[in-house]
């Protein structure tokens, strides 16, 4: 432990690095900010619950600063939020910190960074918990810290509790991991967001003797609106709006999935607004935080991948396009905007697609029993380990739901399977639990926990008083009282006026004649998937590949998808409205492609939609009809199958060219899920010879739908 | 339960744990020379995280710095995730200060016996014995059909098959415990318990009918090979072992024959073997060892004979916090002697077995073997380097006898192979000794005409062998391997030409395991030990009072004399404090010295009369 100095002379040098670091020479403590940093110094557990834009990152940079001056190890800070991490790293530097991190987007930096332990030269190591829950972490990574760590930093501590609304797994390796520390080790636990109840929970969990510092939530500069606008042409409309002609500086628009991502972004950039999306897939995630900062975009869309963690000090307007899960993760997206600027705006839309997605998350959330029997079953009988595609291979699950089962087993402890990180990754049974029940308690739990933060985000959007003060009620700030300044306290509508008819009409346009584009497979998702030369390589070597495909619409997404499957059960074929949809959508590509032909995918049984389908297309468009192949095993529906593996498996071997086209060509099918069917019988007409296949469809459907 | 750990145990963790390469934890000896130090404070293990002491007290009494103790105990958060990933993985940590921690292992191997151990399965398999089989690599008959046989017989009997390591005999010994439905202790490398295990071990696990047991943490980065306390911890938790022939090429990387032969009084062996057999196998027989004939006679010998040396009834008379100060000390008047006296008994045995040449056999130079025993080029270059292993009759027994199993396997020399000589001073102490001092003794002793032992290449070392040289007196010199190419230097060579001077010299990478290796030897060599004094001022006081610890560790402080000059350094004082007989007129203490002890000592190193 640190030989700590006199109380008031470490004061008075941690309080020069805090004006350092703000870059103010007259900066003072906030109220429990030196007292946290007394404690960490000495070696104590911390847990700070103040609002976001408080100063939880001064206490543990200058307590980092202060142990390392005094000879104690690099702190080892959990974050679950990278973007956080990126802001972090500048402000350890004002402090002369040598921050580094280690996500899954800086792989290539990670040697470096192992050549800087090893050196000592790392005052501050931050990894999310999921790289912490890695074993590589624990065997390649800690053991290069030759002192030992000297402070755990846990971020977004209320994920350590039960009780918290962000359950996520890992956290609980890291509740385990703060009760194996003896006493004596510092550890500083901060979260802008955890009730009376998680508290109380996380003080438990981290001993006794823990100093608690707890703020007031309220913060002073935002306006909060609600706006109930169930269409999602008119919200489209509605942003384009107030974004282009009303809200000042620059903002973040909160989306629930990916696909609204994109959605909005290229609505907003049709509407020349600098708009990009931010999600999982999005690249250069950095590059677009970086220029926010700069105000070089106008606004980000982004999921939760754009975490609580980003610190934008002018950030001057917030949007959700549909309601997040509780009244938790709004607080602290809403959050983000107004910390260092007196107005701010935070606007909450939903719409009528928000109780269905906020329902497929509660319920997926969990697996099983039987799908946890079915994938430990596989593990407890192999002799060795198994891979992830090679327990999809046996299991008809799909893969995240795999993945879910192996997380939750591998995570308990002792853990019924095990992950060895090795040349090719595979997991484990253990031998230490047969028979491993799902915590259905813990489980129950949790759903209640998330059902009642549904039913508080409902009773949020519909309340007529303070928005601010309930906010602060539902996280138990006693310090609630009425802001005056959101929609309700002034009472003011005026933002919530709708825009022009003909903006809505364009947007609605929009939603219905984006391209949806099918991309072509590049790799099969195992090796040796028949005898045929397509599949002698893992990857779908570029002369067999198809080429960028497209479709009409989208499943559930518009009427023309509900109409179109509607039809597909009901009817003995498509109707006129829809082949003359899907020739209008073609016509523009034959003389794009040079297409010749149309070819379509065999049916599996007698329905005859797809080949009627095809002869209407060549038909109308002039082409010429090649029924190309045969179906020489009726094999089960794609639709049995589960993942990748299974589906490629049952298609593998199914189809049979007797008349190869020699020409480009349109492959149809009337509706595509995965894709493989169309990757595989891709393959199969171009090693037969076909110059260029373009798969189209008349309407796609996601695995989850 | 063995989760959460005890807080003693976490304290042991923190300073005896291996959590990877970067930083090295205690050693054993270590470890037990701060526990000595907790007795004799009364304190337990815990009390250093706690505060209730702290490492610089430690530091002021032992060998053992501040900044070390202080820097291994600031790993508790790296610990934090060590052992949560270890819980997780379904493994059990026991420590020696723990009720649970087997008592037959404590009782056999006494300060020997590890701080920690690690492992996964039925944790109450540990105490109950069992037939151990084992063997070296590889065995000389397919052990299956022999394994076989006994796997069904403890099966058949209730009683657990013991065995140990990653070679063959053992894999398929646990593969027909397993299928016989018997128990099963593994002994392991800690590495070697973090591999995935194989279905059929699984199912033996989930019915609680393995153990897998190791000494060394999973995250302990050292070689596997180099685990002589694999077959020490085998030897300790069976009852009656069965030793599966090898070949002459055979290797036993566990050292299961020194531990068969160190504890062969307390066990029952059997000895499987074809009409060949191996030297190996005609020493434990001569140990009294019985050669495998059938079950029924296995049987009758004792194959199966519950031992009733250690079990429930040990300390039973102490009270429970009485017992736990128990567990923790290292080595004391109930364990040790008892141990060191058979195993200097059977030494003094061996010895005398071995200096007879064994019919039928080859030049025991011919054993040496493998990488161990080979010497570097670089080092060899030039010739006339001897090597003597542990199995050698030349081996000096009084090194066997001080050191036990840390006694080197190899010692490489140069000059007199075979020296006579009586009343050997070995003369330790700091760099700083004053030059007219070192002078002194050395003259004192040539003109005794006692060989002087130094070790190591600093100055003062290098000032005793010149000036034992320049006397015509002799001297015995040990080194590292690396040092050895000294002797090619003009001065060392003369004294080796006129039969002044031998050079000695341990494996560096033994050395790397035991760094106070050739200290040891020489107090082992040395039927006198003088700690010259040093100056009060240097930075030299660490290596000074590890000179003195090791002398009281090897238990030969009454061979010990102090000599210093008008000022007691403050190491000086700590070695007198260790009880040696301090003596300012040092000619007439050496003097008497060696009057006081006519012939005590024989001429010949393999037959010197210790302790």
């Amino acid at each position: 432990m640190p030989s700590i100095e006199r109380p008031d002379t470490l004061k008075e040098v941690a309080l020069q690095y805090l004006r350092d670091a703000v870059c103010n020479a007259d900066a003072q403590f906030r109220d429990g900010q030196w007292e946290s940093i007394e404690q960490a110094v000495k070696g104590n557990r911390v847990l700070v619950v103040q609002r976001t834009g408080w100063g939880k990152t001064m206490v543990y940079t200058i307590s980092t600063k202060l142990r390392r001056e005094r000879g104690a190890g690099p702190s080892l800070m959990i974050s679950p939020l990278v973007a956080l991490m990126r802001n972090q790293k500048h402000a350890a530097s004002t402090l002369g910190l040598n921050a580094q991190r280690m996500t899954g987007d800086n792989f290539d930096e990670w040697r470096e960074i192992h050549k800087k332990l090893i050196k000592g030269e790392v005052d501050l190591l931050m990894v999310t918990p999921e790289r912490l829950a890695n074993d590589r972490f624990i065997t390649n990574t800690l053991p290069l810290i030759a002192d030992g760590l000297g402070m755990l930093i846990i971020d977004e501590a209320h994920c350590i509790s039960d009780w918290g609304h962000d359950f996520r797994p890992d956290y609980q390796r890291i509740r385990r991991v703060q009760e194996m520390i003896p006493q004596g080790a510092a550890i500083v636990a901060t979260t802008a967001t955890a009730n009376n109840r998680v508290v109380e929970d996380v003080r438990g969990q981290l001993g006794d003797g823990i100093q608690v510092t707890r703020g007031s939530l309220v913060r002073r500069s935002l306006q909060l609106h609600n706006f109930k606008i169930p269409e999602a042409g008119t919200r489209l409309a509605w942003m384009a709006w107030a974004i282009a002609d009303h809200l000042p500086g620059s903002g973040i628009i909160y989306v629930l999935t990916r696909r609204d991502a994109d959605l909005v972004a290229h609505w907003l950039q049709s509407r020349k607004i600098k708009a990009f999306a931010y999600h999982g897939d999005s690249g250069e995630r950095e590059e677009l935080e970086n220029r926010l900062m700069n105000n070089d975009i106008k606004v980000l869309v982004a999921t939760i991948a754009l975490g609580m963690g980003f610190d934008k000090p002018d950030l001057s307007f917030i949007i959700h396009y549909q309601r997040p899960g509780s009244v938790v993760h709004y607080y602290q997206q809403v959050g983000r905007a107004g910390r260092g600027i007196t107005d701010a705006y935070g606007f909450l839309l939903w719409g009528e697609e928000d109780e269905r997605i906020a329902d497929y998350f509660l319920d997926n959330a969990f697996p099983s029993q039987a799908e946890i029997d079915e994938v430990l079953g596989v593990l407890e009988e192999t002799d060795g380990g198994l891979t992830l595609k090679e327990i999809m291979f046996r299991v008809n699950l799909k893969k995240s739901r795999i993945e879910k089962v192996l997380k939750l087993a591998s995570l308990e402890s002792p853990a019924p399977v095990i992950y060895e990180a090795g040349k090719a990754g595979a997991w484990y049974a253990t031998g230490d639990v047969y028979g491993f029940q799902v915590p259905a308690e813990r489980i129950k739990r949790l759903k209640e926990i998330r059902e009642h933060e549904k039913n508080q985000m409902r009773e949020y959007m519909n309340h007529d008083g303070c928005l601010m003060a309930f906010l602060q009620r539902a996280l138990d700030d006693e310090t609630a009282q009425d802001c005056g300044r959101c929609r309700n306290c002034t009472n003011r509508t005026e933002k919530s006026f709708l825009p022009k008819p003909e903006i809505i009409q364009e947007a609605e346009k929009f939603i219905r004649k984006r391209p949806i584009v099918i991309f072509p497979k590049r790799k099969w998702p195992i090796s040796e998937l028949s005898d045929h030369p397509i599949h002698e390589t893992q990857q779908i070597l570029p002369e067999f590949r198809a080429s960028v495909g497209f479709s009409l619409c989208r499943a559930f997404d518009d009427n023309l998808g509900d109409e179109i499957l509607m039809q597909r059960r009901r009817r003995s074929q498509y109707s006129e409205a829809v082949v003359d949809a899907f020739c209008e959508a073609l016509k523009s590509r034959i003389q794009q492609e040079g297409i010749v032909c149309v070819t379509y995918v065999p049916p599996r049984n007698r329905r005859r939609h797809v080949p009627i389908l095809a002869s209407a297309l060549a038909s109308n468009l002039g082409l010429q009809l090649i029924d190309a192949a045969t179906r020489v095993k009726t094999g089960r529906s794609q639709g049995d199958f589960k993942n990748p593996v299974q589906r490629s498996r049952n298609i593998a071997d199914v189809f049979v060219i007797d008349a190869p086209c020699k020409s480009p060509t349109f492959l149809i099918d009337d509706i595509v899920v995965s894709g493989w069917t169309m990757a595989t019988m891709a393959a199969l007409l171009r090693y037969d010879g076909c110059p260029k296949v373009i798969p189209a469809v008349l309407v796609t459907r996601s695995l989850s739908e | 339960m063995v989760w959460p750990l005890s807080d003693d145990t976490n304290a042991i963790m923190l300073l005896y744990g291996w959590f990877g390469a970067e930083q090295q934890p205690l050693s054993l000896s270590e470890y037990n020379m701060l526990v000595e130090w907790l007795h004799r404070h009364q304190y337990r293990p815990h009390h250093l995280i706690d505060g209730v002491c702290n490492s610089a007290e430690v530091a002021d009494e032992t060998d053992l710095s501040h900044d070390r103790l202080k820097s291994l105990l600031d790993r508790r958060i790296t610990l934090g995730f060590y052992l949560e990933e270890w819980q997780r993985r379904g493994y059990w940590i026991l420590g020696r200060g723990d009720a649970i921690y087997p008592k037959r292992i404590r009782q056999c191997l006494g300060s020997q016996a590890p701080p920690l151990l690690f492992g996964t399965g039925e944790i109450n398999l540990l105490d109950r014995g069992g037939v151990a089989v084992i063997g070296p690599d590889p065995v000389g008959q397919p052990p299956s059909e022999s394994t076989r046989t006994i796997a069904n017989l403890c099966a058949q009997h209730d009683y657990p098959t013991i065995t140990a390591g990653s070679q063959e005999i053992a894999t398929v010994t646990a593969e027909n415990v397993v299928s016989a439905g018997g128990r099963l202790v593994w002994v392991l490398s800690g590495r070697q318990l973090s591999k995935p295990l194989e279905k059929k071990i699984r199912h033996a696990k989930a019915s609680r009918k393995i153990a897998l047991l190791a000494s060394r943490s999973p995250a302990d980065p050292r070689s596997m090979p180099q685990e002589p306390e694999i077959g020490r911890l085998l030897i300790a938790l069976c009852n009656s072992a069965v030793y599966v022939d090898g070949t002459e090429f055979s290797v036993d990387p566990y050292d299961f024959r020194p531990a068969m032969e160190t504890y062969q009084s307390r066990r029952t062996f059997f000895v499987w073997s074809d009409e060949y057999a191996t030297r190996a196998v005609d020493q434990l027989l001569k140990a009294g060892g019985h050669i495998w004939k059938n079950e029924q006679d296995s049987i009758a010998a004792g194959l199966f004979e519950v031992n009733t040396e250690v079990g429930s009834e040990a300390r039973t008379d102490c009270g429970p916090e009485l017992e736990s100060l128990a567990l923790l000390q290292p080595v004391d008047a109930r364990d040790r002697p008892e141990d060191q006296k058979q195993s200097n008994t059977a030494l003094e045995n061996s010895d005398i077995d071995e200096q007879t040449e064994l019919p039928g056999h080859k030049d025991p130079s011919e054993y040496v073997q493998g990488e161990l025993f080979d010497i570097h080029p670089e080092i060899s270059q030039g010739g006339e380097i001897w090597k003597l292993t542990r199995n050698d009759p030349g081996y000096p027994a009084s090194i066997r006898a001080s050191m036990g199993d840390d006694a080197p396997r190899l010692i490489l020399g140069v000059g007199e192979k075979n020296m006579t000589g009586r009343n050997r001073l070995a003369i330790i102490g700091p760099d700083s000794i004053p030059s007219a001092r070192i002078k002194k003794v050395c003259e004192i002793a040539t003109k005794l005409n006692r060989p002087v032992i130094v070790v190591g290449y600093l100055r003062m070392a290098r000032e005793i062998v010149h000036v034992v040289h320049k006397c015509s007196g002799s001297v015995i010199w040990i080194l590292d391997d690396e040092e050895l190419k000294l002797r090619l230097k003009s001065p060392y060579q003369q004294a080796l030409r006129e039969h002044h001077l031998i050079m000695l010299a341990v494996k560096k990478s033994d050395m790397s395991k035991n760094s106070g290796l050739i200290g040891s030897l020489a107090v082992g060599l040395a039927d006198e030990v003088l700690y010259v004094d040093g100056s009060n001022f240097g930075e030299s006081s660490k290596r000074e009072d590890r000179f003195g610890a090791r002398v009281a560790a090897l238990g030969r402080l009454e061979i010990c004399r102090l000599l210093y000059g008008r000022k007691l350094s403050p190491e000086g004082q700590q070695v007198k404090e260790r009880g040696a007989k301090s003596w300012v007129d040092e000619g007439a203490e050496i003097h008497n010295s060696v009057e006081e002890n006519p012939g005590k000592y024989d001429d010949s190193w393999g037959q010197v009369q210790l302790f």
